[in-house]
């Protein structure tokens, strides 16, 4: 087929300190596929198929407006709570649906390690991927809320790109640093829950971020997720509790988690199929 | 010579023997026991993953490849042979670069494409057709690859009708044949194939042989590991064979294949433990022990023609859900060619077991009517009708001439089989 540009490879037991991103461009529609089956396969024989994407915000919302909102009246700077939570629950929603199902991707997987090979990190990236696609639609729905409540970004709005991109990696690194201990460690499968549960409240999303004594906000954006959410809610909401200060820090934190896990995952992909 | 397509420089992979921690017996040392299994089963992971560090020489190790150098030209149908166990998937996995190496380097030119499993990745909610693009993709090929490639795929599978139907509607057959004619029309420079590939149907076995009959045909060069030695025969033209991680042999298919029946016929002990075997299973169940007797009640693993043979085999489950279920036993046994001359099932023949904790399950074949030579046992548990032990060539017995009418007169013809017979005249 290709024998001029025969492919030479060279197997040995040195365990390689990053992915062959080359490699992973020869798949890159295997990527695409597994997207799909991603996708697919999550609301196949469901009702409401694709619509459970933005039930879970929209349930929280609710049950978080009825609670936080008019139960224990948390400030929510002017804003009405639901538009003020449901900012916040569309990006959450995304990082910890993507992070719990990059996590557990690899083990569920198992076949697709023992069995043959592919650049394996492509599973938990097309496990992130997936979910993205289910963010793209709940960012929608929170558009059309803003517009029905009257609130119109400025030109502000460029910025949202860079909060998405935090996002995503941030989910994507944690998920990858997880997903490479869930393959050793059972225990993270079992922890994962309630690591969310915790997680989630030690991010913005029921509250705001000016319930934090303002020097320790530096500290507090060390969770990427703090700056995520005030971010969207800068963009949206007009309400200034961001600094650049945090979203360097924050960047500096998902990038370092980004290296980590990729190291990591290299370094430990050698043995994938041999402790399973 | 610089035309190799494989190359292999003192492949060696190592792995852990995960030792079965000793049951503690009494209250205290159960509660001991308890706090302890944390560091435990740390230590015992971690150990796994220092597995591949090959600066510790242990005990608990076991080499499953040892110093393998090997050289595979362009074109070469090589077929590696071996007992379970001996290392030869451990080989192709490497090569398949789905595990790495303890030591050694290997130096591979060209596409390679590993079946080690039919329809890898395949998904029940998926249409036929997104299952072809995605199990297409897995094995390596583009998109555009499996488009020009889609009508082929779809005619040589022949579940055209139902492409768009999500296959967990498909029969286990319709499945299997989509599979395969995805893995068929891939068009790699090296192809290595697992036996895995032979466990379907006699059809369907045979479509995958001819199928493969034509790769190699094609100018490719395959690597095919079996069991079946007449198939490895008739495609390969080298053969290699493989026994306690290091190469036995390699040359002639005839030759080489001569050789190790050679030493898989020995005859063997008369009571063999069965529970150090290496099983791909999740040992739920498994079979301990077996052992033979003839009709006199004395261990043997030499019978003559007409003798009773008993086999007893031990059991035990290590998972109580197992309990009470259903336990279907098949015996099957070869010749000295690996080809199957009786297939003994409990069911078929009307016996059914209920799963204790562990026992014994019997089978005696009276007046054994094979004829002369070495045979050889595979055995097959079949639980609750899902397989849950396979061990294949268990052991070898030998059957001698005998009398096996009862006439006093042992027959001494080389006849692979005996039968009753009546006569008469007019």
């Amino acid at each position: 087929m290709n024998n001029n540009k025969q492919s030479i490879k060279i197997i040995n037991s040195k365990s390689e300190y990053f992915p062959n991103f080359k490699e992973i461009f020869e798949y890159k529609d295997l990527l695409y596929f597994l997207i799909l089956k991603d996708i697919k396969a999550r609301y196949a024989q469901s009702v409401i198929g694709i619509g459970w994407a933005i039930i879970q915000p929209l349930f929280f919302m609710l049950v978080f407006t009825v609670i936080f909102g008019k139960l224990a009246k948390i400030d929510s700077e002017g804003v009405p709570y639901q538009i003020f939570s449901f900012t916040a629950l569309v990006p959450w929603t995304f990082f910890s649906n993507a992070m719990a199902d990059s996590a557990n991707s690899l083990s569920a997987n198992l076949n697709l390690i023992t069995n043959i090979y592919i650049p394996r990190i492509l599973i938990p990236l097309s496990a992130t991927i997936g979910k993205f696609i289910d963010f793209i639609i709940s960012f929608l729905i929170l558009i059309v809320l803003l517009l029905f409540y009257s609130y119109f970004p400025d030109q502000k709005i460029i910025l949202i790109f860079m909060y998405i991109f935090l996002m995503f990696i941030s989910a994507f690194a944690f998920g990858l640093i997880l997903g490479t201990m869930a393959i050793q460690y059972r225990d993270i499968r079992y922890a994962l829950p309630f690591g969310i549960q915790l997680f989630m409240y030690a991010s913005p999303v029921a509250y705001s971020t000016n319930m934090i004594p303002e020097k320790y906000h530096i500290i507090y954006a060390l969770n990427p997720m703090v700056t995520v959410v005030e971010g969207f809610r800068n963009i949206f909401l007009n309400i200034e509790n961001i600094t650049v200060e945090m979203i360097l820090v924050s960047f500096s934190i998902s990038f370092l988690c980004l290296m980590i896990g990729i190291i990591y995952f290299s370094k430990t992909e050698r043995i994938f199929a041999d402790v399973v | 010579m610089k035309n190799y397509l494989i190359k292999t420089d003192g492949i060696s992979k190592r792995y852990p023997i995960r030792k079965q921690h000793d049951r503690p017996d009494t209250l205290v040392g159960i509660f001991i026991d308890f706090l302890y299994k944390p560091i435990r089963n740390l230590k015992e992971l971690k150990r796994l993953s220092d597995a591949q560090d090959s600066s510790t020489e242990l005990d608990n190790y076991i080499w499953a490849l040892n110093d393998i150098n090997l050289e595979i030209n362009n074109n070469e149908k090589v077929g590696i042979i071996g007992k379970n166990g001996s290392g030869k998937s451990t080989l192709l996995k490497i090569l398949s670069r789905i595990t790495k190496p303890t030591k050694g380097t290997a130096i591979i030119k060209g596409r390679v494409a590993s079946l080690i499993e039919v329809g890898t990745g395949f998904h029940n909610e998926l249409s036929g057709r997104e299952n072809i693009y995605l199990n297409g993709s897995i094995l390596g090929m583009t998109k555009s690859e499996i488009d020009n490639k889609y009508e082929e795929i779809v005619t040589f599978s022949g579940v055209a009708k139902f492409i768009d139907t999500p296959i967990k509607r498909y029969s286990s057959g319709m499945r299997v044949r989509l599979a395969f004619s995805v893995a068929a029309h891939l068009e790699p420079e090296i192809l290595i194939v697992d036996e895995v590939l032979a466990v379907g149907d006699a059809n369907f076995q045979k479509k995958c042989l001819g199928k493969m009959d034509d790769v190699a045909k094609s100018g490719r060069t395959v690597l095919f590991v079996s069991h079946n030695l007449e198939s490895v025969i008739s495609l390969c033209n080298r053969v290699i064979w493989i026994d306690d991680g290091e190469i036995k042999g390699d040359g002639n298919p005839v030759e080489i294949v001569n050789k190790y029946l050679e030493t898989i016929n020995k005859v063997s002990e008369s009571k063999i433990d069965l529970s150090l075997i290496e099983r791909e299973s999740d040992l739920s169940f498994v079979f301990t022990e077996l052992e033979m007797k003839n009709q006199q009640n004395v261990q043997t693993s030499s019978f003559n023609v007409g003798d009773d043979l008993q086999m007893k085999l031990k059991y035990l489950v290590n998972n109580k859900s197992l309990l009470d279920s259903n336990l279907q036993v098949r015996i099957s046994i070869n010749n000295s060619k690996q080809v199957e001359v009786l297939n003994l099932n409990s069911e078929i023949a009307g016996y059914t077991f209920e799963l204790n904790r562990e026992g014994y399950i019997f089978c005696k074949i009276p007046h054994i009517p094979l004829g002369e030579g070495t045979y050889s046992i595979n055995l097959q548990a079949i639980v609750n009708s899902g397989m849950a032990d396979i061990i294949n060539e268990v052991c070898t017995f030998e059957i001698l001439p005998g009398d096996y009418y009862g006439t006093g007169v042992a027959d001494i013809t080389k006849a692979s089989f005996y039968c009753v017979s009546e006569w008469g005249n007019y």
